[in-house]
């Protein structure tokens, strides 16, 4: 079986007996790969610093059978976008999009658009001080990978009958169909919920627009809730998976962090028992 | 599998919940159990029935000890004032193995891993600030490990500390001894130029 060289990204690791890790890339020829690193929490010299969530490595590595984990022999760092975990902000989002490739990507898809969006979004991460563009950019690459992914979202016409949708302050979003539905079809879709033409409008101009116009779009605080919840709603019914890290996200996003005081908060964090 | 007597049947299956166990390692552990002498079967069952009664965390320093307060934080000879934040117990011992810091310690028991649904409410923060504030530390070394999450829950303590007015720490990171700089990571050489030292 094959020797495999490729350059990737760190999605997730696990550790694995005393010094083995179990490391998940995301190749540019190969898709999303599970691998092992035999010795790789204590070898400096095949695993150089490389082994970090966001890196960009170039890894090589043997697949002894298709179904089986690929062993990597060595990894060197290429990118390791340190600067993503120097702003909490950041670093939430990045691993909010981590775990959407780990959980969303079949294995041995190769996607070569989806690893260079990867790269734009974590030198987006990396680079980009905050402002209010800055949610905006976020839910545009949510939307990239979504569709990127397979699940764009169908949003000119009723999947269900099939007319057109072309009147109307608020459409229904069946998650479900992934696209939206007439009127009198959202009886036949509970988990359907409201969006309004504004956001219908913006999405769909994001998705005619080149890379170059799209980073220029703002959204208003309305569409950014909207199109959040519906890329959010979409990915939860494709994946069948609640995203761990989005609730975290979401609470940094409204500046819910603790900070200490010098009196004790009434809502403060209580410790848990000991389970490790 | 299946010709296995019960008794050695269940052991193995036991086996297999330790982590990085599978099925044939456990076979193998437990096919030695059965031949090693009655005495020592029994010693090994002692103690992990001890572990299990015996140990509890610190209230102070939430650190795994056998009696409350833990040694370390009973220590009248260490400096009260100063406060090593560690995300596991097995740091502690590393770090009181190199005799370098003679002060307390705080067990995180984690650090800020969002993929695997750790967030702030998991980092027994109310403790720590109560530990801050009662004991008056003066300083707080943050020495959660250079990783990704240990860098991440490092920046959100010191976020989270800094209205206490406390002088907050983190350990050096770069080059390790006897390391050779060929071998060396770019991050790791660049980290260790930033904190270098005069001769």
């Amino acid at each position: 079986m094959p020797r495999v060289k490729d350059n990737a990204f760190i999605i997730n690791k696990t550790e694995y007996g005393e010094s083995d890790l179990i490391i998940t890339l995301f190749t540019a020829g190969r898709g999303k790969i599970n691998t092992i690193g035999k010795g790789a929490k204590r070898s400096r010299r095949r695993f150089p610093g490389s082994l970090e969530l966001f890196s960009r490595v170039a890894f090589n590595g043997f697949i002894k059978h298709p179904l089986a984990l690929t062993r990597m022999d060595e990894c060197q760092l290429i990118e390791p976008f340190t600067a993503i975990q120097e702003d909490l902000h950041s670093y939430f989002c990045g691993c909010y999009f981590l775990e959407i490739i780990n959980r969303c990507c079949a294995e041995r898809q190769a996607n070569k658009a989806l690893f260079n969006l990867l790269n734009d979004l974590f030198t987006f991460l990396a680079t980009v001080p905050h402002n209010r563009n800055f949610n905006c950019r976020i839910r545009l690459f949510e939307l990239q990978i979504i569709t990127l992914l397979g699940f764009k979202p169908q949003l000119s016409s009723c999947l269900d009958c099939g007319c057109e949708l072309d009147t109307g302050k608020y459409f229904n979003f069946s998650p479900q169909t992934g696209g939206l539905v007439c009127q009198s079809c959202q009886p036949r879709h509970p988990a359907s919920f409201s969006v309004s033409r504004g956001t219908i409008n913006m999405l769909n101009q994001a998705h005619r627009l080149d890379n170059e116009l799209r980073n220029k779009l703002n959204f208003t605080p309305q569409v950014e809730r909207e199109s959040a919840r519906l890329c959010r709603a979409l990915l939860r019914w494709h994946s069948g998976y609640n995203f761990k890290s989005l609730k975290i996200m979401e609470r940094y996003a409204e500046n819910d962090l603790p900070v200490a005081k010098t009196e004790p908060a009434l809502a403060m964090c209580q410790p848990k028992s000991y389970n490790k | 599998m299946k010709s296995y007597p019960g008794a050695l049947q269940g052991l193995v299956e036991q086996l297999m919940k330790l982590p990085g166990i599978g099925r044939k390692t456990a076979a193998r552990l437990a096919f030695h159990m059965v031949r090693m002498p009655g005495e020592d079967a029994e010693k090994l069952a002692a103690a992990i029935i001890n572990v299990k009664n015996r140990l509890a965390l610190c209230s102070f320093c939430q650190n795994l000890t056998e009696s409350d307060p833990c040694p370390l934080c009973r220590d009248t000879s260490r400096d009260a004032h100063q406060l090593c934040v560690v995300e596991y117990p097995a740091d502690v011992a590393s770090i009181e193995n190199s005799g370098a810091f003679k002060g307390r310690y705080f067990v995180l028991h984690g650090t800020l891993a969002p993929m695997q649904g750790l967030g702030p409410d998991d980092l027994r923060l109310e403790k720590l600030r109560r530990i801050v504030v009662e004991q008056k530390i003066s300083e707080v070394v943050i020495a959660t490990n250079p990783t990704v999450e240990g860098n991440a829950t490092a920046l959100f303590l010191s976020r989270f500390l800094q209205p206490l007015g406390v002088h907050l720490s983190r350990p050096a990171c770069g080059l390790p001894v006897g390391a050779d700089l060929e071998y060396m990571d770019p991050v790791t050489i660049r980290k260790s130029l930033d904190g270098r030292g005069p001769l």
